[in-house]
């Protein structure tokens, strides 16, 4: 019994210690992305790059799912709406379900599960083939190279295609409110005016820009902290991408949370 | 040069280097690898454009410069994983003389370049560098003097 708890208590301290570790790094990071003496020239064609990898090069793909997965949603809760005689909510479902929450995750899941992996796999690769170690040889500071633009250009990404979804969205929520309600485009217009307030748009950037931050910290994390052999990074790429999950909820919560203080 | 009478030697004799060099120490060894996603102008290119804060530009113009006066234009796009043996070996020198007031420390290169038959090439190699400042040290073993030593291309 005693080797049991022994064990749990030691798992539970072993994760604690993680996440401090993990969290206390996450902070010196954020830091240094504030540090205007942390970017060289270099970084900024790193971040513009690594803005078309995430999201220029997803930009037709992302339009196509918001379309279709958007409209889709819309169009059937709308429905739903209709028989069960919500219209009045119409203006509060779209600004709070669409915009604030649906918007952010559909457009970090994409994120993440795309390029999340690549930088996981990304950073494990260079570890095991030791080209951190031959950063650090010649001085380059791998939080200022590898670290900052990579995840400024992914919270840009995140930040951009969360509005254009929720953008996508709102325009399919006008064509099915006039289809299912009849609803023209001027009383379309004033149900989400009066329901969408600039708080709305504060909190939608301030949840984008973390959910970009942590999709983006932790793959980079845990890819620089694997081991020297190959075997090392699909453990990596697990761990990170397991981990990354936990965060999305995580910020998810504690914006639902914020919404609601 | 220096040279160490068995590998335990030879990594204490590196590691007390680096400790001694500091910010100058620049190896060109098999461990320490080109960036595998950056060309050989990138990687040639970024320690000057990380350290120096060049633009790209002025890094542009530096490193095809250097690479003209080694014939390596032709591997300018070119990955890591595409080159052979010399032509990485000498990209590895160019991307070390990069660091200003470099001390560039060559890490056993007969084992980087097996088919050299003797220093020559490299020693010609670092006299065509000759930047102000720039300094050179070649690590081997003891028992590998005559070749070393040797003569001959």
């Amino acid at each position: 019994m005693n080797g049991w708890i022994e064990r749990l208590g030691g798992a539970v301290l072993d994760g604690w210690r993680e996440l401090t570790q993990m969290l206390g790094f996450a902070a010196a990071v954020f830091r240094r992305l504030l540090s205007r003496s942390s970017y060289r020239p270099v970084t900024v064609e790193i971040l513009t790059t690594q803005i078309y990898f995430t999201a220029v090069q997803l930009l037709g793909f992302f339009i196509l799912v918001s379309v279709i997965f958007g409209s889709l949603f819309i169009g059937m809760t709308l429905f739903v709406i209709k028989e069960t005689g919500l219209t009045s909510y119409i203006g509060n479902f779209i600004a709070g379900v669409v915009v604030l929450e649906m918007a952010p995750l559909a457009t970090v899941l994409l994120i993440a599960l795309r390029s999340g992996s690549a930088i996981n796999a990304e950073m494990a690769v260079m570890k095991v083939n030791r080209e951190l170690d031959a950063l650090e040889a010649f001085g380059i500071d791998i939080a200022n190279y590898l670290f900052l633009p990579r995840i400024l250009a992914v919270m840009v990404s995140v930040m951009l295609l969360s509005a254009l979804f929720a953008i996508i969205v709102t325009f399919s929520g006008l064509i099915f409110s006039t289809l299912i309600f009849d609803m023209g485009f001027n009383a379309y217009a004033d149900i989400i005016a009066k329901a969408i307030e600039y708080k709305d748009f504060l909190i939608l950037a301030v949840k984008s820009a973390a959910l970009g931050f942590f999709i983006t910290f932790i793959p980079l994390y845990y890819g620089s902290r694997a081991g020297y052999h190959l075997t090392a990074v699909p453990v990596s790429v697990l761990r990170g991408m397991v981990n990354v999950f936990i965060a999305i909820v995580v910020i998810e919560v504690l914006s639902l949370v914020a919404r609601f203080l | 040069m220096k040279l160490f009478p068995s590998e335990e030697h030879l990594l204490a004799g590196l590691g007390e280097m680096r400790a001694a060099l500091g910010e100058r120490y620049a190896p060109v060894s098999a461990d320490i690898p080109l960036l595998s996603n950056l060309s050989v102008f990138q990687n040639i290119a970024l320690i000057r454009q990380y350290h120096d804060r060049i633009e790209a530009d002025e890094a542009q113009r530096t490193t095809t410069e250097l690479l003209e006066r080694f014939d390596l234009c032709r591997l300018t796009t070119r990955r890591p994983y595409e080159l052979g043996d010399w032509d990485l070996f000498l990209v590895k020198l160019l991307r070390a003389s990069q660091r200003a007031t470099a001390a560039v420390v060559i890490d056993r290169p007969f084992s980087q370049v097996g088919e050299l038959p003797s220093i020559t090439p490299i020693r010609k190699a670092l006299e065509l560098l000759d930047f102000p400042g720039v300094e050179a040290i070649i690590v081997g073993y003891e028992w590998n003097r005559a070749r070393y030593e040797a003569d001959g291309e």
